[in-house]
């Protein structure tokens, strides 16, 4: 939408509305002219003449004819009096005409603020002359006042409202800042407030001229936030939404733009556990709920990392009952993305380039020779194997270590194949601007992000290109045409790099004393793995690539049509196609691996990574097609009642569809294309899936004097996933809001700038449960088997049906508060919600045995429920030149499994340990350790014996002491216990400093977690790390972090010895920007210049630093495969022409 | 106004025309239940799913692959016990056969060194089973109703016999781990009676029954059967045989527990043995299958039984053909890969290391006992022509050691170098004139026992691609099984010349001196011998129940070859206690039977637990 003009067309509301509600409370009549500006002239000439009609009547004659504004109170001036008067078509001018005709009935009049007022003169006092207090009208004043008021830089502010604190009405500054107005003796204080000024209140003395200055704000209040289609003010909002601007995005340059919001907003729980290019995006969840639904530019998508920073004008998330307008996707909240649109400007071309160096911020390094040999030699001895097989001698440790003995090597792998810093390169270019009548947005992008990767190691692209137009066609007509579309190129070494990756474990598991090259160039130095070496699989010249290139189009157009007649209601169709297709191609190149023997000078070879090259290339599309209409009607009655109004209906269409092939044996491996593989080994695969979904929306937004706020939706939504007979889900939610501070009985409260409660409760769904799952049916195996003579195919079941099964229901009820105090120099917001999901799918595998032999359809079986609070302060001053804000936000959430599809337990040890109905959902059992054993003489005096190991007996000293808590004299399950604090973070808060100091300016983001448990396993790989902190005979340390290597089966048990407590603070990101003085930019005509230095994950506190680990290192089985966390340090330019 | 029109005249198309086709869809890949049973194309494929899913046809292979995905039944990745990795070994390494080699894809050994407890995890059969019964019950009750025309009735018989036959396999898969289990013959719908739901345990001698009563009745029917690689009569039989000597044995070996339903009366041992005897008896005299005996050279002739195709002691097999390669599951197996000496394209291979006592029970071929005098072999420098001379020709077509050969070189296991001036190199990074300190079988940066398994490699198989590439067929009965079988039952009913003279057509055929007389352990040694490596051993040693001492406590060793520079002969050192001196195989009388498991029995309170656990 035209944000700008609707921020306008909001400050011009807001300035009518304030005088009107001013007037309105003294029974007053405002008629207004056409004409609402300029000087009133009391001599202009008027041609009039009338018999026996109202004082009312002639009061609008009057104002027909001048086009003034009059204003009156119909009591006061006994408006429905009728008189005559007749000039026989002679001109008479105002001022005569008021003096001969009105002042006899006692009407008089003054001229204030470009208005004609009309008030009794049969006062006592009848040189009163300014009564606009409903009690002054009658009463006579004590004294009159005047001033001025006028903005920081002494420009006067017209229109600003000032009266007598607690009175119901005053006067506003008339065209150069000035007003009189008529006060009691006993007033005390005077309170003069401008839209987007703080509020100030003045003492009043003896003194009768007052000059008063107002400090602008940005209060927020009117800052308008995108909600589910459409938009809403600030100060108007009822449900819990959170927003970001441009401008907190863009503090460091970053591929991910989901890493900007980390730490921003209350509530919004990030994750970033993941440092590959082109994936290295925050996993982002809404209060610790499932993923979000995302809409950007109001269509469903499944990521915005794609997208640059620098496009987005702001984002939006939906918590509470808010997101009920998105209906059965929207249980877990929504992000609402907004990209920019052309202004009425002149056309600004902005360019921003920037270049960063990328590295790591935690990770285990390699072993080198020694340490790996020592610890194979240790854990070989530990576990009792013959001394004289064992894999290295103690000679050879010492040789590996001593470094200078020939033969034997030791390759720092790390450092081989990473280097320190990886390049980033982010540049855009947009144009922004527009006419009354054309408005017009353009950008262009390009980011380039490489690996760590030293040689041949890929990097991930990507180009963004965007044109928003929006034009009024005809008066009431206006047309918006955007295009945006997306081209990403992932190209990387074909083991992945990912969560996961195989690159990972290559690399731990390359032997340190194998070199990585050899002294002939032509031959592959072989490194112990299974595909040969990590110095070759990270090396897409050595041993294949994996290309991915997917192209995200979506165009999209609306027509928005402002129906005559009727006032503020508005027609709109939105059609927008988005289409993403994708090109993918792997290529496997074969390697022959030797070892090679320093003494003899013979190579073996060792190894291969494959014989034959093979290609796969496959092709994927997938397009959505969204059309809306909706109707609009937004409209105020007697001032006081603000109604707004949206119908819509929106249907979508899903289509996908894929086709791959591959071929083995490539006549040379210089061609890699499809044709020059063997046709006897080819094989290829195509698949289709398609998917609608039909909803009616509807929203209520109901106003009384801005003051008691009230919002309700309806959403109505079909999805062909579901049978036609149960396919429709109805999702509504209300929310009030009460602006206490606009109550009369808080005006006394006089540091108080804003303070709201707000309460909402809504239902919505959580669709992501599974398609056609009411169909049961069988599908085709991948792969045959041979009966008689030849490979028969298989048909597998895919599961019984369930015609039942449906979306989750949640309902969410959320109350909240928005305070400022101080004129901004303390506000905040607060919030505790309470949310149930009931009919999480679930299959009756647990409570059904395994016995009954199906796949269990899925059905809505399971529930949890989840609590949480929310609290973002913030302050912000200014002091003399330097402007500083700071805001911070704290947020817990967890949920709770209401109940759990599982077992009756009787047991009381299952009830405890495996029973989930009525726990904490992300709980983790445990044994409970005490630390090593020191001696053989603690393991002899163990009053109990370790199930597991069927006895003591391959106990020694090194192994983890767990506790039989139980007490039954067996270590056993019965032993665990709930250990730790979950298994995601609870606590999560962030913090945002700005600082600007002349044209420098600071920004810091500190983001962190708390709460949390992870579970550290430093022996899935060997490391340099493992063997600094492992237990050996001679430290015999209890409290090494890695129990003795070759040690019992049972060390590796979860418990309280490896399950650690987590809790970090990271530095998220941080800039440094100097702006070049305007006077120095007008030579070359630049509007503006920014240098900066930014970065991003620069300093991070974490109890897991011991561990050389990261805070955010990914849950499970994948520990320590996984592309690290990067830190970044960028250098750029933002450049305004 | 004309615009209002049009968007009026464009709302109501929509509303009208949109909501109806977007709503409109259906899977696109998904064939129907009611295309299913009209179709035999379909039908048959449905069949042929459960061969596939029945992993255990592959000595005891507990895992099934389809594609690189999860697999279908329990939506899990379960690669690791299938066919393509390491299923098939696992069973080698918990016996007392051979040690984890190579570990990339697991071992037993932490079964075999802390033993088997409640958790269970050890070759679980289990889930799969009852899924594939499911989909077998459902089969076996729906084929038969189903219109002539679309399936002619002598195929409908056949096809209902195959299913019961693969049925009957997988129940007896589970009773020899877990003793009575459940038995369910139905679909059980989903709101069934609870007794349907929640089913209590069969005692185990029902479900020896079972199987060997549905191999009565199916054996007949089979008969009819052309295509090699589904079961006919004899497989049926030879089922029938193997399932009727085990419940033999347990009749007379263990001890009834929990009512029955674990152990059988020692009263029906006789009983028990006869029916194996029979069924063993008719193969026999069928004369349709013999031992494969088409080659001179006797130690060729052993290694072909499992390379050979459809040779005359093949009963029932698992056809492989390495063409499923790149999407593995189906027909991919990857035993080659497994088990072969280097070069290997992982730098690997060597699933199990045979321990020295598994080379030691192979016999002399003049029938002398093969352990080696443990003092004297490490004195001295030997040749592995005088170490492992005259051995019994299967132990060189079962295990392979220092240069044995392989693809046109020999396997080298030689860890330490002796130069001229008697030190011994022994890190890898040194060598002496040419010659590395160590050969280059190491696996994991270890030679383990410097063995390993020979038996079913096929020399010609690509090792240097990727997993997944076997085109041997597995033998799931082999008509050597079947003499041996014979062997014990017969011995075990009194007619020792029945089993003399079978053992002796075993010995005949391997090329090793005859016996004169048979014992119980003559029987029983010829059985670890003739069947090594091929999944049967643990299974054996449980049901004797002897596992208790064969397999508790008891130490294994490894070797060590030391080359000589100056003899290329090799100092011998004997590695004792290579599975670890603190961690020694253990194996507890409750482990005769696997635990039901905590995750079963809490999910279903009727399933009583096994003693022990």
């Amino acid at each position: 939408m035209k944000k700008k003009h609707i921020l306008a067309y909001a400050l011009l509301a807001m300035k009518i509305t304030a005088l009107q509600l001013m007037l309105s409370t003294c029974f007053v009549i405002t008629l207004f002219a056409n004409k609402t500006e300029g000087q009133v002239d009391l001599q202009k000439k008027i041609k009039i003449s009338f018999e026996k009609i109202e004082i009312s009547k002639v009061i609008e004659k009057l104002q027909h004819q001048t086009d003034y504004q009059f204003v009156y109170s119909s009591k006061a001036i006994e408006a429905d009096r009728k008189i005559s008067f007749n000039t026989n078509t002679k001109l008479i001018s105002l001022n005569d005409f008021l003096n001969e005709v009105f002042k006899p009935m006692k009407i008089g009049f003054t001229v204030i603020d470009s208005k004609i007022i009309l008030y009794r003169i049969d006062l006592t006092n009848q040189n009163l002359n300014v009564p606009i207090n409903e009690e002054d009208l009658f009463l006579p004043p004590d004294k009159i006042i005047k001033g001025k008021v006028v903005d920081e830089k002494g420009m006067p502010l017209v229109g600003a409202s000032v009266k007598v604190t607690g009175a119901k009405s005053g006067t506003i500054t008339d065209q150069n800042g000035e007003f009189k107005l008529s006060v009691k003796d006993k007033a005390t204080t005077l309170e003069v407030s401008f839209t987007g000024y703080a509020v100030k209140k003045i003492l009043l003395g003896d003194e009768l001229i007052y000059s008063i200055t107002l400090n602008s704000v940005s209060s927020k209040l009117d800052d308008v936030v995108v909600i589910g289609y459409g938009t809403q003010k600030k100060g108007n909002l009822t449900g819990s939404v959170s927003t970001v601007n441009a401008d907190q995005l863009t503090i460091a340059p970053i591929a991910s733009v989901s890493n900007a919001l980390a730490g921003q907003l209350p509530g919004l729980v990030s994750t970033q556990s993941n440092g590959l290019p082109g994936s290295d995006n925050a996993t982002l969840s809404i209060r610790g709920f499932g993923s979000p639904l995302m809409i950007v530019d109001g269509i469903e998508s499944s990521t915005f990392d794609n997208i640059d920073a620098s496009q987005i004008e702001s984002v939006s998330i939906l918590k509470d009952g808010e997101a009920s307008i998105y209906g059965a996707r929207a249980g877990n909240g929504v992000i609402l993305i907004t990209t920019k649109r052309g202004t009425t400007q002149k056309p600004v071309i902005s360019v921003n380039t920037s270049t960063t160096m990328q590295g790591v911020t935690k990770m285990l390094h390699t072993a080198s020779s020694g340490e790996m040999a020592e610890m194979q030699r240790e854990a070989w001895i530990n576990s009792g194997k013959p001394d004289s097989s064992a894999p290295w001698t103690a000679q050879a440790v010492a040789n590996f270590f001593a470094g200078n003995v020939p033969g034997y090597t030791s390759t720092d792998w790390y450092n081989t194949i990473f280097r320190p810093w990886a390049p980033e390169q982010n540049h855009n270019i947009s144009v922004r601007g527009g006419s009354d009548k054309v408005k017009y947005f353009g950008y262009f992008g390009y980011t380039d992000q490489a690996t760590m990767i030293r040689q041949n190691g890929g990097d991930y692209k990507r180009y963004n290109v965007q044109s928003k137009v929006d034009a009024d066609i005809t008066k009431n007509l206006t047309l918006s045409l955007d295009m945006s579309l997306i081209y990403e190129d992932r190209l990387f070494p074909l083991r992945g790099l990912g969560i996961g990756g195989y690159s990972w474990q290559d690399l731990y598991t390359s032997l340190p004393w194998y070199p990585a090259t050899l002294p002939d160039p032509t031959k592959l130095s072989w490194a112990g793995i299974s595909t040969g070496s990590i110095y070759a699989t990270t090396n897409m010249n050595l041993t294949g690539y994996t290309d991915q290139k997917t192209t995200s189009l979506t165009t999209s157009g609306s027509l928005v049509y402002k129906i005559p007649g009727i006032k503020g209601l508005k027609a709109k169709a939105f059609v927008s196609f988005y289409d993403n297709p994708s090109f993918s191609k792997n290529w496997t190149q074969p390697a022959t691996f030797y070892t090679y023997n320093t003494s003899t000078q013979n190579y073996t070879v060792a190894g291969s990574y494959f014989t034959n090259a093979q290609l796969s290339e496959g092709y994927g599309r997938g397009k959505i097609f969204t059309e809306n209409l909706s109707l609009n009607y937004d409209n105020t009655f007697k001032e006081d009642h603000h109604i707004s109004v949206l119908a819509l209906y929106e249907s979508t269409d899903y289509d996908n569809y894929s086709f791959s092939g591959t071929r083995i044996n490539y006549l040379t491996t210089a061609i890699q294309q499809l044709y020059a593989g063997s046709a006897t080994s080819q094989s290829v695969t195509g698949n289709e899936s398609q998917m609608g979904r039909l909803s009616y929306v509807g929203r209520l937004n109901y106003s009384y004097k801005n003051r008691y706020l009230l919002e309700s939706v309806f959403r109505a939504d079909a999805s062909a996933k579901f049978p036609a007979s149960s396919r429709w889900g109805y999702f509504p939610s209300v929310s009030l809001g009460w602006v206490l501070s606009k109550e009369k009985f808080m005006q006394k409260f006089t540091a108080l700038d804003n303070l709201k409660i707000r309460g909402s409760y809504g239902k919505s769904g959580n669709d992501a449960v599974g398609n056609f799952q009411y169909l049961a049916g069988y599908a085709l195996a991948g792969t045959s088997y041979i009966l008689g003579n030849s490979a028969q195919p298989q048909l597998y079941t895919t599961g019984l049906a369930n015609p039942n099964l449906t979306w989750e229901k949640i309902s969410i009820s959320n109350l909240g508060t928005d305070f400022s105090f101080f004129n901004r120099k303390l506000f905040g917001t607060a919030e505790v919600f309470y949310r149930l999901v009931q009919g999480i799918p679930g299959t009756l595998a647990a409570s059904v045995p395994s016995t009954f032999g199906a796949g269990l359809p899925t059905e809505n079986i399971n529930s949890t429920d989840d609590r949480g609070i929310e609290i973002s302060l913030g302050t912000s001053m200014k002091s003399g030149k330097v402007n500083y804000e700071i805001v911070g936000n704290i947020s817990w959430s967890r949920a709770k499994w209401v109940h759990y599809d599982e077992p009756v337990y009787t047991d009381k040890n299952q009830i405890r340990l495996y029973q989930n109905t009525g726990k904490w959902i992300d709980r983790a059992n445990g044994f409970v350790a005490n630390g090593l054993f020191t001696s053989q003489n603690q393991i002899n005096s163990l009053t109990y014996t370790y199930s597991d190991l069927g006895g003591n007996s391959s106990l020694r000293p090194g192994d983890v002491i767990y506790k039989d808590i139980y007490g039954n004299g067996v270590l056993d399950w019965r032993d665990q216990k709930d250990i730790g604090k979950g298994t995601t973070p609870h606590w999560n808060f962030g913090l945002n400093n700005t600082i600007r100091y002349k044209g420098f300016d600071f920004t810091a983001l500190l983001q962190g977690s708390f709460g949390y448990s992870t579970l550290v396993n430093l022996q899935n790989f060997y490391s340099e790390t493992e063997y600094q902190l492992r237990w050996t005979q001679q430290t015999n340390d209890p409290k090494a972090l890695v129990p003795r290597l070759g040690g019992a089966g049972t060390n590796g048990y979860q418990s309280t010895y490896n399950y650690k407590s987590t809790e970090y603070i990271r530095l998220k990101s941080a800039s440094f920007g100097y702006q070049i003085p305007k006077k120095v930019l007008e030579k070359v005509n630049i509007t503006s210049a920014r240098f900066y230095v930014a970065g991003t994950n620069i300093l991070t506190f974490s109890s897991l630093n011991k561990y050389h680990i990261d805070p955010e290192i990914p849950a499970g089985a994948n520990t320590l495969s996984y592309y690290p966390q990067q830190r970044s340090i960028s250098f750029g330019l933002n450049l305004s022409l | 106004m004309k615009i209002y029109i049009y968007i009026t005249i464009l709302v109501v198309f929509c509303l009208g025309s949109c909501q109806k086709h977007v709503l409109d869809k259906v899977p696109l890949n998904i064939i129907t239940d009611q295309q299913v049973w009209t179709d035999s194309t379909l039908m048959d494929a449905y069949l042929t799913q459960q061969y596939a899913y029945t992993a255990v046809f592959v000595q005891d292979a507990t895992g099934y692959v389809d594609g690189w995905g999860p697999c279908p039944i329990s939506g899990t990745w379960d690669f690791g016990t299938s066919e393509q990795s390491s299923g098939p070994m696992f069973m080698n390494e918990i016996a007392d056969e051979a040690m984890g080699g190579w570990a990339y894809f697991g071992t037993s050994d932490i079964f075999k060194t802390q033993g088997i407890h409640t958790a269970g995890g050890f070759s679980e059969w289990w889930e799969y089973p009852y899924a594939i019964f499911r989909a077998l019950n459902q089969f076996i009750q729906t084929v038969p109703t189903v219109s002539p025309s679309v399936m002619s009735p002598g195929k409908v018989k056949l096809r209902v016999a195959e299913a019961r036959f693969i049925r009957a396999f997988n129940y007896f898969s589970m009773v020899k781990r877990y003793g009575g289990v459940p038995l369910i013959t139905k679909v059980v719908p989903l709101n069934g009676t609870k007794d349907q739901l929640y089913p209590q345990r069969n005692t185990e001698q029902q479900i020896y029954d079972f199987v060997i009563s549905e191999m009565d009745s199916v054996a007949p029917v089979l008969a009819a059967t052309t295509d090699y690689g589904r079961p006919n009569m004899y497989a049926a039989l030879a089922l029938k045989c193997r399932a009727a000597l085990y419940a033999g044995s347990i009749s007379e070996f263990g001890t009834v527990q929990l009512n029955g339903l674990l152990g059988i009366p020692s009263s029906l041992s006789q009983a028990y043995y006869q029916k194996a005897y029979d069924a063993a008896n008719s193969i026999i005299t069928s004369g349709k299958y013999a031992l494969y005996n088409s080659n001179s050279d006797k130690i060729q002739n052993f290694k072909n039984i499992f390379l050979v195709k459809q040779n005359s002691e093949a009963i029932f097999a698992k056809q492989h053909n390495g063409v499923d390669a790149v999407q593995a599951g189906g027909n991919a197996w990857s035993y080659d890969f497994m088990q072969c000496p280097h070069p290997q394209a992982w730098g690997a291979g060597m699933k199990d290391a045979p321990y020295l006592e598994m080379a030691e029970e192979f016999e002399h071929v003049d029938g002398t006992p093969g352990a080696l005098d443990r003092n004297a072999v490490q004195q001295g420098l030997w040749s592995t022509d005088s170490l492992w001379a005259n051995k019994d020709p299967r132990f060189y077509a079962t295990i392979w050691t220092q240069n044995t050969a392989w693809k046109g070189g020999h396997v080298d296991f030689h860890n330490g170098l002796i130069d001229p001036n008697g030190n011994i190199l022994s890190d890898p990074s040194q060598g002496y004139g040419g010659i590395n300190a160590w050969g280059d079988q190491t696996v994991d940066g270890t030679f383990h026992t410097s063995f390993g398994v020979m038996k079913y490699l096929d020399e010609n198989a690509d090792n240097m691609t990727w997993l997944s590439r076997s085109s041997t067929d597995y033998l799931v009965f082999r008509y050597g099984e079947v003499l041996l079988n014979f062997a014990e039952a017969a011995f075990e009913l009194g007619k020792t010349s029945d089993a003399l003279k079978s053992v002796n057509q075993i010995r005949a055929r391997a090329g090793i001196a005859l016996l004169t007389t048979i014992t119980r352990d003559q029987i029983r040694h010829e059985r670890k011998v003739e069947l090594a490596f091929e999944g049967h051993r643990y299974w054996d040693l449980r049901r004797w129940r002897i596992a208790t001492s064969v397999l508790n406590n008891v130490s294994h060793s490894g070797i060590r070859y030391i080359l000589d520079y100056t003899t290329r002969k090799y100092k011998i050192q004997i590695l004792n206690n290579i599975d670890g001196a603190n961690t020694p195989p253990i194996f507890t009388s409750n482990e005769y039977y696997f635990p039901i498991t905590l995750t079963r029995t809490s999910a279903n309170t009727n399933l009583v637990e096994n003693p022990g656990y």
